[in-house]
């Protein structure tokens, strides 16, 4: 479904992307696992066509990504849940979420606002409330459904469970595992390896913008050596 | 002094701030979103009074075709030079943004020279407007309050626009998080277009309502630009509400300015600026 090869990217000078090659297929779960800085965030970035390769093909279910604006990118079924939230601090909770929901392409499928309410009562109870009165986790929540009420056909999703009390980051698991049987595929791009192993099928290790390893995550979760010089900091 | 001339000087301030409002209105809108300061927007309200008087005094239009025909000509205008020459350079410093902008204040000056010629005699009140009223026991304008009712009918259609429809809760969120919001799959583009032609298209409505009262050079662009940013420093740069303070703040100041203090009536605005930047540097009402 996804399918990048030899993508390169900079900001500026600096190379942060030296020839990304990796597949995501229809309905699996994939996770991009590295240390901070490693290129997991470019990576998503470039995808989604906010940052533009220097280099290499994105193929995403036959349409040629490269080149496209994010909001092209967002209308062929590509959604985005970034790291920082960035929830709109003008609109209120239900406002951020039926935009998302307005303005992708078709948006149709089987995340309504109800079930993302179901999943996650907090956003229910907050819902006339403005969306940066949420505290950090909530936020977190708000990112997600914003991403799923789109429903997307890939979502990308970046740290998903960061800064998460290990209560919550139960919760996020259940809510990951829901997605990914609803039919929408996922690529992670995580640091948490323990969260990873227990939503993802297959894992990629990024290091210094380059994939070192490709393998089960059970396999890479097994595998010591890789673990303690690619993951642990 | 008595009551009824407070409230009646209370009423020409009022008129002088719709009028100012019309201006500062699309500039501070424009700034909130797209993140641009147009020093060229007082050249877009010159244009629509030249406009405005083509289509009204010369042409021989209806009044109320005029305006309208004058704030879409003056829109189409500002989605063209959204889309051909401040989109490349958004993403430069703001002093770019001057440079560029202030180059279309001049070139927009010479065009309406060439086009238009020197001095011309301003238009009769169309029909309906003519005339005055018995307001407090003296005479206002009918046209005037015309121009009131239009800038409060302005005001309240933008919050509207923007508070209640979901178009501009796009524009909000657009405004608040660019990127986050095109990959929601929102064409930025398109919406900053659009919102530009809108903010030109008031000012050249603004201008094009003062075709009947007040001669139009091509300096009057400059002259009322710089009023519309005392305006939107007071009220804070990028903010709706704050424009629409700042233009009654500015209107008053200058209407009682003219009653008690009239030696310094044109100082008193912008010792109001200078105190606003000393203890509220952010304007009254801070942020887009």
């Amino acid at each position: 479904m996804l399918e990048l090869d030899e993508v390169t990217a900079a900001y500026g000078k600096s190379q942060v992307l030296q020839g990304i090659s990796l597949h995501v297929d229809e309905g699996e779960v994939v996770a991009l696992l590295g240390r901070n800085g490693a290129g997991k965030t470019t990576t998503l970035r470039t995808v989604m066509g906010l940052l533009p390769p220097s280099g290499g093909r994105i193929r995403f279910a036959g349409d040629d990504l490269v080149g496209r604006p994010p909001d092209a990118v967002a209308r062929l079924g590509v959604g985005f849940v970034p790291d920082d939230r960035r929830i709109f601090a003008p609109l209120t909770v239900e406002e951020n979420l039926v935009l998302a929901q307005r303005v992708a392409g078709d948006g149709s499928g089987p995340w309504t606002l109800a079930r993302v309410y179901e999943l996650f009562p907090a956003l229910s109870e907050q819902r006339g409330q403005g969306g940066a009165t949420l505290s950090g986790g909530q936020q977190k929540m708000l990112a997600l459904g914003r991403g799923l009420v789109a429903n997307p056909r890939l979502l990308l999703l970046d740290e998903a469970v960061e800064g998460l009390a290990p209560i919550v980051v139960q919760r996020f698991v259940d809510v990951v595992r829901e997605v990914a049987t609803s039919g929408i595929t996922l690529l992670l791009a995580d640091q948490n390896l323990r969260f990873a192993r227990q939503v993802a099928q297959r894992g990629y290790i990024i290091d210094k913008g380059r994939i070192e390893h490709e393998d089960d995550i059970e396999a890479i979760w097994r595998d010591e050596r890789l673990v303690r010089r690619y993951l642990t900091v | 002094m008595d009551a009824a001339t407070l409230l009646y000087q209370g009423l020409v301030g009022l008129n002088v701030a719709m009028s100012l409002w019309l201006v500062a209105a699309g500039l501070t809108f424009a700034f909130g979103v797209l993140g641009i300061l147009n020093f060229a927007h007082g050249s877009l309200y010159m244009l629509g009074a030249y406009l405005g008087f083509t289509f009204y005094g010369s042409l021989d239009l209806d009044f109320w075709l005029a305006l309208p025909l004058a704030a879409v000509t003056v829109g189409l205008l500002g989605v063209l030079l959204e889309r051909f020459f401040f989109r490349p350079i958004y993403h430069l410093d703001e002093a770019y943004h001057l440079i560029l902008t202030f180059g279309f204040v001049l070139i927009l000056a010479d065009a309406v020279r060439i086009g238009w010629g020197g001095v011309f005699l301003i238009p009769p009140l169309p029909s309906g407007l003519a005339g005055t009223v018995r307001i407090l026991g003296r005479g206002f304008s009918v046209y005037n309050l015309f121009v009131i009712a239009a800038g409060l009918a302005v005001a309240v259609a933008l919050w509207l626009l923007l508070d209640r429809t979901w178009w501009g809760r796009k524009v909000r969120a657009t405004a608040s998080d660019r990127e986050m919001a095109s990959t929601l799959g929102i064409d930025t583009h398109r919406l900053f277009s659009v919102v530009f032609g809108l903010a030109a298209a008031i000012a050249g409505l603004g201008g094009a309502l003062s075709i009947p009262v007040q001669v139009v050079t091509p300096g009057v662009g400059t002259a009322i630009i710089i009023e519309a940013f005392i305006i939107t420093v007071i009220g804070g740069l990028g903010n709706l509400s704050g424009a629409f303070v700042g233009a009654l703040i500015v209107g008053l100041a200058t209407a009682y300015g003219i009653l008690f203090f009239p030696a310094i009536e044109l100082f008193l605005v912008y010792l109001i600026m200078a105190l606003v930047l000393l203890f509220r540097p952010q304007g009254l009402f801070s942020g887009r």
